[in-house]
């Protein structure tokens, strides 16, 4: 095919995402991390939350049931 | 308070996947957009992620798919097409060569454009390719084959008139997949 194998093109391919890399700015880190556990906690609370009221749930139809 | 090593292997990883995901949306600001929010989300789930044989194969899988659905919706809003190829000011300090593969790159199809960033830039299996853009491998092995040619083509000194370059718009990439 022509211009299928240009010369040195695998080579420039593979050095490209060292030469586009960029270093994390200071304290970026932390921030990431901190969202992350944010999120987390939001999760762990909506599940938490989805849990109570399923077992209200079934505790009112275990109660009214039983009258 | 500790963080289970998560710090280090962000401080690690981030400027890798930021100079892999630059390639796949031609900026920066994009790239940094996808990547932390990926971050964010392996923080969230940093005990099951840690756990992994590579952490950093699932933050880069999903900083990519960010990407892509960025990308795509960019697409369809004009005007933040426009914004996302005018962030280009950071990459003064690219060698000219280099320069001129991530333009060719970026005149690719993005389904196209993808698939050669994973295989011939991060040196992943096509197996692997196949795995994380959800087709065959016979549709990434046949990607490959198109968008290196294109590829190819774009970087040829004298490229031949009959074989134009595809817009990157094309109904080609409106398809799905490669």
């Amino acid at each position: 095919m022509p211009g299928h194998d240009l010369p040195g093109l695998d080579e420039r391919l593979r050095q490209l995402p060292a030469a586009l890399a960029v270093g994390a700015p200071a304290g970026l880190a932390e921030r990431i991390a901190a969202r992350g556990r944010r999120r987390r906690l939001r999760r762990t609370g909506a599940a938490a939350a989805v849990a109570a009221l399923l077992a209200g749930a079934v505790l009112t139809r275990a109660v009214l049931g039983a009258c | 308070m500790a963080d289970d090593g998560f710090t280090a292997f962000f401080q690690d990883a981030y400027p890798r996947v930021v100079g892999q995901l630059r390639l796949l949306t031609g900026d920066l600001a994009s790239a940094e957009d996808a990547a932390q929010e990926a971050f964010v989300r392996a923080a969230s789930r940093w005990r099951q992620v840690a756990r992994y044989d590579q952490p950093e194969a699932w933050v880069r899988m999903t900083a990519f798919r960010l990407a892509i659905d960025l990308l795509r919706r960019a697409r369809r809003q004009r005007g933040l097409v426009a914004r996302l190829g005018a962030h280009r000011e950071r990459d003064a300090e690219l060698h000219p060569q280099d320069r001129a593969v991530i333009e060719a790159l970026l005149r690719l199809p993005l389904p196209l454009r993808e698939v050669l960033v994973l295989h011939h830039c991060l040196d992943l299996p096509v197996e692997t390719v196949a795995a994380q853009t959800g087709v065959s491998v016979g549709t990434v092995k046949s990607g490959l084959s198109r968008g290196r040619e294109r590829l190819a083509a774009l970087l040829a000194p004298d490229p031949s008139p009959a074989a134009p370059p595809p817009a990157p718009d094309s109904e080609e990439e409106r398809h799905a997949r490669p």
